[in-house]
């Protein structure tokens, strides 16, 4: 890593470079490159990073703009408790709970893929007969 | 001639909507496009903010500590999903003249709307729990038919929102699942709330007819799908689900036809609900709007002073 005293004696600034792959991803860290105005930054960045990625978009930011915590700040990154209340995995009984119900947990990723499609959908379809979930397992979509 | 230029523009954005292309803050828009974007995600923003004040009622009152800790995340989650969306809705709205204080000060001149069921009252812990599994589950289908908007910025601020909404539908079933395996009171208690907020979640989707700005935002693919298919979603996910736990929901006319593959069932009250919305004159929206009112320009001292000490260290930083 540098510091504020390296870069800002060169001739040169250093520019951080964020990509971003694809138009519904956040822009990505990928790297830094050292260049004389934001205008060659972004294409000395076009030239290292995307030589062949495709790309949506590029973003160049000078160093001494970005504001950094790292992990040395021990109390900052802090999990004060155990947070299972705040993620799903902390309701996983409520499948069980369903089930005493003769009745499917739902899950969002369905849901997801429910709404592309026309129609209201067979709601005899999110009733589990017997004890099984076999009428329609929950479609796990990638990246979701 | 600036009409023809204007008029090739239009064509070349049509063109880039039907290509399926996303559309960010800084391509050129026709004014329609941004115009219905503004005014829906400001709503949308807001809608999550005041959704919030609910279900924050009941964070002093939760029956125990974990579900304190629940709802009080879920609450964070709410305001958090409504400053996403601000800062979506003030970007585009920037060439209007509008800012983050303009957009809060929308709610309580009644300049902006929100939905429905946030001016209803929640006066049992089974209120909380029907928020938390029908209103969000309504939100969630609502926004999950967003995620493919052609606004880009708006498509990724939901892609995040969804992600935690799962868990906003986890916590909302869980606190229903321990009241529909209680004791007969608290199952009364849940089909007390069901009843109250049946015909409001009806609503909450929206009339069936589609509206000028509905066919804006289907022309622009701002969304793709209509009030009532989505209203038939709910219904086909849902009915089942209260029914099993034993719940009786309060509307007699409420059927599936098979051979139309449609629910039927009751209208809302479009009248009086939209009237609620439209004069925020439902039974809990003036005591909501003043809580939020008095939130935003009691601490208008705090963000001024933030904002002078930042400036004052900035210039000193400068002036070495
Ligand atoms: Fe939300
Ligand atoms: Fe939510």
């Amino acid at each position: 890593m540098t510091t504020d005293s390296e870069h800002s004696s060169g001739l040169y600034e250093a520019y951080e470079v964020f990509v971003q792959y694809d138009v519904l991803e956040p822009h990505q860290y990928v790297g830094s490159v050292l260049a004389s105005s934001t205008d060659m930054a972004l294409i000395v960045a076009r030239e290292n990073f995307l030589r062949r990625d495709k790309a949506h978009s590029l973003w160049v930011v000078p160093k001494q703009f970005i504001a950094v915590k790292t992990s040395e700040d021990v109390d900052f990154f802090a999990v004060e408790f155990d947070r299972d209340y705040r993620r799903v995995d902390g309701y996983s009984d409520n499948a069980r709970r369903w089930k005493a119900f003769k009745q499917r947990a739902m899950e969002i990723d369905e849901v997801v893929e429910d709404v592309k499609h026309a129609g209201s959908g067979n709601p005899e379809e999110q009733i589990t007969p017997g004890d099984g979930f076999a009428t329609e397992s929950a479609p796990t979509q990638k990246g979701r | 001639m600036v009409t023809s230029t204007e008029d090739m523009r239009v064509t070349q954005f049509m063109a880039r909507i039907e290509r399926g292309e996303k559309i960010e803050a800084t391509d050129w828009m026709p004014d329609d496009y941004r115009m219905v974007l503004v005014k829906f995600i400001q709503m949308h923003g807001v809608s999550e903010i005041m959704g919030a004040y609910p279900e924050k009622e009941w964070v002093p009152k939760a029956p125990s500590l974990r579900r304190k800790l629940g709802i009080m995340s879920k609450v964070q989650d709410e305001i958090g999903h409504g400053q996403l969306l601000l800062r979506v809705a003030e970007e585009l709205a920037a060439p209007l003249g509008a800012t983050r204080e303009s957009m809060i000060e929308d709610i309580y001149t009644g300049r902006i709307k929100f939905h429905n069921v946030f001016h209803m009252p929640a006066p049992s812990w089974a209120d909380a729990g029907v928020i938390g599994w029908l209103v969000d589950g309504a939100a969630i289908i609502s926004q999950a038919a967003l995620l493919d908007t052609s606004y880009a910025p708006y498509a990724r601020v939901l892609k995040r929102i969804c992600a935690e909404e799962s868990f906003h539908m986890q916590h909302g079933e869980s606190i229903i699942l321990s009241l529909a395996e209680g004791t007969p009171e608290q199952r009364q208690m849940l089909q007390d709330a069901v009843n109250r907020w049946w015909e409001s979640l009806m609503f909450f989707f929206g009339p069936p007819e589609i509206s000028e700005s509905a066919r804006v935002m289907l022309k622009y693919r701002i969304r793709e799908r209509t009030n009532e298919e989505l209203r038939q979603k709910f219904l086909t996910r849902y009915v089942p689900r209260i029914r099993s736990i034993g719940l009786t929901i309060p509307d007699e006319a409420l059927s599936y036809d098979r051979n139309k593959e449609q629910w039927t069932y009751t209208q809302p009250d479009w009248q009086r609900f939209g009237e609620i919305v439209r004069k925020n004159s439902g039974p809990m929206s003036q005591a909501r709007i003043a809580l939020r009112k008095s939130a935003h320009t009691d601490q208008a001292w705090v963000r001024e002073a933030m904002k002078r000490t930042a400036d004052s260290v900035h210039v000193s930083v400068l002036g070495k």
